[in-house]
């Protein structure tokens, strides 16, 4: 059974509704029907009834347009590409629901957008993000606030190489909201903050730190190197060679991320190397070829005998 | 977002992509862009034009207008042929981006604002592609239906342009008195005339002032109309129509485009858009319809568009083949064939006389005109407009090679009598002016390469060191290049026949000698 305001809402659209998944599976030869249907009683069906009674028909016709694109773009269903769009439809959007319904179409797609972004990036913390979202969407009163509240939790969740833009979509947001977004009490100064947090990318609010952090593996299990790596420091980061193949390097409190990158950037990286003895013991590798290299903040240490990185807060 | 949003998608991917660098910052917003299009979040119009242009380009293709003629072929590297049926034609795939002439050149028309003429049987698409072009430029539907003129026999001045107001016709006491009342068409940015050839004559010469001099006159008033471009139609062009189409409005337009038939295999897309009552023309995307700005700015960027030195001189050395006439002149620049037809001379008489050249190999012997300035300037446009399309900052030879036979078609007439036409494995050309135009072209550039015009041309040699300038010239140098000149002449003319290329290069060496003549007298006067 399907609520009452959906059912008025597809009586009333009947025909355009119609045409619609009739363009649609004329775009997308294997659109499934089954698929579909089944995403407007489970899904759909639960927002709209969400929805305040004047907004019904836009959020109602926001999500039918969206789920005919994801089922077509086949995001949905039984050969689902995204896993986690649920958490978005089931947890954000009813959480959010005085924003979405005055845009439910640029919402929706939006964070349907950034959960499938997160997902392409390998232990990043999606539950996390969803949960920080929803728990921050009581407090989330426009669009712009959805993004950088989005955005920061998306830092949060391990997407290192958007920490300077997360802290810049802080300012974007009420002092109170910004501090909780970032982990920070409710009462705390923004600005003291902000301070600490780009001044110390494992700054952690007085929790512990975390020591120590592991990245990357061997390609045939699934990670990312051929070859156990070599890595070089730069301001930012490191920047990795495996083989032939070479990537960048971000890590902070929060999580690690590899990124493309060229040879060039690795044979512009200054080659450096740091007292290993200390990790000898620590990471329980043999000492020989133990390699440590840092920036200011973050030390990588690499042994031929591993294909990981560990990364430590220097 | 609409309910039709599906069938308004736009290619968010480049349509002719190009190898950039890639960004080092990385930018947070990045987490929201995905498969989803946010559409209120678009910001439209940041595109390039050039992009803009090409997407409109491949919504046409891939959602309006069912022409799968890819024939500007582009290749950038050997392409795939077969040679088919009894006749051998070739069949080529194309190995680069290649586009279909009946939706690109009516976009070049658009983007340059030209004049563009397509010719085909009924019911192939004509008078629609022609609307589309209109709603590109921001006119609703319903307005660009309205301002589309219809020929027909009884078609008046009146009906073209206006009509004085009646009131006005009774009590003026003069003239200026009399207001009139324009038709809303002639301030449109589009303006299309169907059935062109069904315009009585009289009519035809109200519709040449407006297509030529860009103003509309009545009664003593004059309308302004702003700069547009124009889509005109004709079922059949040559003499099918009501009317003889006057030479002088033939001549104004640019290019012309044939519809192509209707190929059976996508027989299931009509059946799909009569089921599902689909008509594209309701459907064009925001994303790609041009405000007047953008169509300014478009032009001036064409505009800007470096046609290369050795591209120019090839299309030099095409155009210099056809005017020469050696048989219709008493005098050196009289030999020409306007000077034969403004005699009103039979042409085979000229052609009889003809004697020496090799009628066969002389491009000029296929041809019973020559080509305009206008032609000229038309082809250097739209070798431009397409070389922009392409997202290129200059004009290659087969932008050159691809736009020529559209915008000559009309203009350069094959005397079908000619040897060339004689010949069995070019007896297609009589009826296919398209496929002769660019064997001419093909032909003139072999011609060029075996004269080795790239490495050695002393005519152009001389007329880079005229350009230079006679300042500080002095009276030694100026008899020492004329002297270069006529010795250059007597060897040109040794033992040679006379070729249009040949004519052009000894006339443009008279020139250079008489500017360094009149310099000879003034310094020796000072």
């Amino acid at each position: 059974m399907i609520s009452a305001p959906f059912a008025a809402f597809l009586e009333a659209e009947r025909a355009a509704l119609n045409q619609c998944v009739i363009e649609a599976r004329r775009r997308f030869p294997d659109f499934d029907t089954q698929a579909f249907s089944s995403f407007l009683v489970g899904a759909v069906d639960d927002l709209v009834a969400a929805a305040p009674p004047e907004r019904v028909h836009a959020v109602a016709m926001a999500a039918y347009e969206l789920a005919l694109d994801m089922t077509g773009l086949k995001l949905i269903g039984s050969q689902a590409r995204a896993a986690s769009l649920h958490g978005v439809w089931h947890t954000i959007a009813p959480a959010l629901m005085p924003v979405l319904a005055a845009q439910p179409g640029q919402v929706l797609r939006m964070l349907s957008n950034a959960v499938m972004h997160l997902e392409s990036q390998p232990g990043v913390l999606i539950d996390q993000w969803i949960n920080e979202v929803a728990a921050l969407a009581p407090s989330i009163a426009s669009l712009d606030q959805v993004e950088a509240v989005g955005e920061i939790a998306a830092w949060r969740a391990g997407m290192a190489h958007f920490r300077t833009g997360a802290l810049a979509a802080g300012g974007r947001l009420p002092a109170a909201l910004a501090c909780v977004a970032v982990g920070a009490a409710a009462d705390a100064s923004w600005d003291a903050t902000l301070h600490e947090l780009t001044r110390d990318p494992w700054f952690s609010h007085g929790a512990p730190r975390p020591m120590r952090r592991s990245i990357g593996s061997f390609a045939g299990f699934g990670g990312m190197f051929v070859a156990p790596p070599a890595v070089r420091a730069y301001d930012e980061g490191f920047v990795v060679r495996s083989g032939e193949q070479y990537f960048l390097l971000l890590a902070d409190t929060f999580g690690a991320v590899l990124l493309p990158a060229g040879r060039d950037d690795f044979d512009a990286a200054p080659q450096t190397a740091l007292p290993a003895q200390r990790w000898v013991s620590e990471l329980q590798l043999p000492a020989e070829g133990l390699t440590v290299c840092g920036n200011g903040h973050t030390l990588a240490i690499t042994s031929p005998y591993t294909h990981a990185i560990a990364l430590a807060a220097a | 977002m609409s309910l039709f949003d599906l069938y308004q998608r736009v290619s968010r991917a480049p349509t002719n992509p190009k190898s950039a660098a890639k960004p080092r910052q990385f930018d947070v917003a990045d987490l929201y862009k995905g498969p989803l299009r946010t559409a209120e979040g678009a910001q439209p119009g940041q595109a390039a034009l050039d992009e803009k242009l090409r997407q409109a380009y491949f919504w046409i293709v891939n959602h309006a207008i069912i022409s799968p003629h890819y024939d500007i072929e582009y290749n950038d590297g050997p392409a795939q042929r077969y040679a088919v049926g009894d006749s051998k034609r070739q069949l080529t795939l194309p190995s680069a981006q290649s586009y279909s002439s009946f939706i690109l050149l009516p976009l070049l028309t658009f983007a340059t604002r030209s004049k563009c003429l397509f010719v085909g049987g009924p019911g192939r698409g004509k008078t629609a592609s022609a609307i589309l072009m209109g709603i590109l430029a921001g006119g609703s539907l319903r307005d660009v239906k309205r301002g589309m003129q219809h020929g027909h026999p009884q078609m008046t001045i009146a009906d073209l342009l206006g009509n004085p107001l009646p009131s006005d016709l009774v009590n003026a006491q003069s003239m200026e008195e009399i207001r009139i009342s324009w038709r809303s068409w002639l301030g449109m940015r589009v303006k299309i005339i169907d059935e062109y050839n069904r315009i009585p004559t009289r009519t035809q010469s109200a519709l040449l002032t407006v297509m030529g001099d860009n103003y509309a006159e009545v009664l003593n008033h004059v309308y302004e109309c702003p700069e547009s471009a124009w889509f005109l139609t004709a079922n059949d062009d040559r003499g099918g129509g009501t009317y003889q189409v006057i030479e002088a409005l033939r001549d104004r337009i640019d290019v012309i485009v044939q519809a192509l038939s209707f190929n059976s295999r996508f027989l299931g897309e009509l059946l799909a858009r009569i089921e599902e009552g689909i008509r594209p023309e309701e459907l064009v995307p925001r994303d790609i319809i041009f405000t007047d700005e953008e169509i300014d700015r478009m032009g001036a960027e064409i505009r800007q568009v470096e046609v290369p030195q050795e591209v120019r001189r090839r299309l030099e050395f095409f155009a210099s083949q056809f005017e020469l006439a050696e048989s219709a002149g008493g005098s050196f620049e009289y030999m020409t064939k306007d000077t034969a037809r403004l005699s009103g001379i039979d042409w085979s008489e000229v052609t009889l006389a003809d004697r020496g050249r090799d009628r066969l190999k002389d491009l000029g012997c296929q041809t019973v005109n020559g080509l305009s300035v206008r032609n000229l300037m038309t082809l250097l446009m739209f070798a431009k407009a397409l070389a922009y399309f392409r997202g290129n900052a200059a004009v290659a030879l087969d932008d050159l090679r691809q736009v020529l036979p559209f915008v000559l078609h009309d203009k350069l007439q094959p005397d079908l009598d000619a040897p060339f036409f004689g010949l069995p494995e070019n007896a297609a050309y009589r009826t296919d002016r398209l496929s002769w135009l660019r064997r001419m072209l093909d032909l003139s550039n072999d011609e060029y390469n075996r004269l080795n015009l790239d490495n050695d041309d002393p005519v152009g040699e001389f007329s880079r060191e005229f350009e230079l300038g006679l300042d500080g010239v002095n009276e030694r140098t100026t008899l020492a290049r004329l002297s270069g000149i006529e010795k250059l002449i007597a060897e040109r003319i040794k033992g040679r026949k006379l070729y249009g290329h040949l004519y052009d290069d000894l006339l443009k060496l008279k020139y250079l000698h008489q500017r360094y003549t009149n310099y000879l007298h003034w310094l020796r006067s000072q």
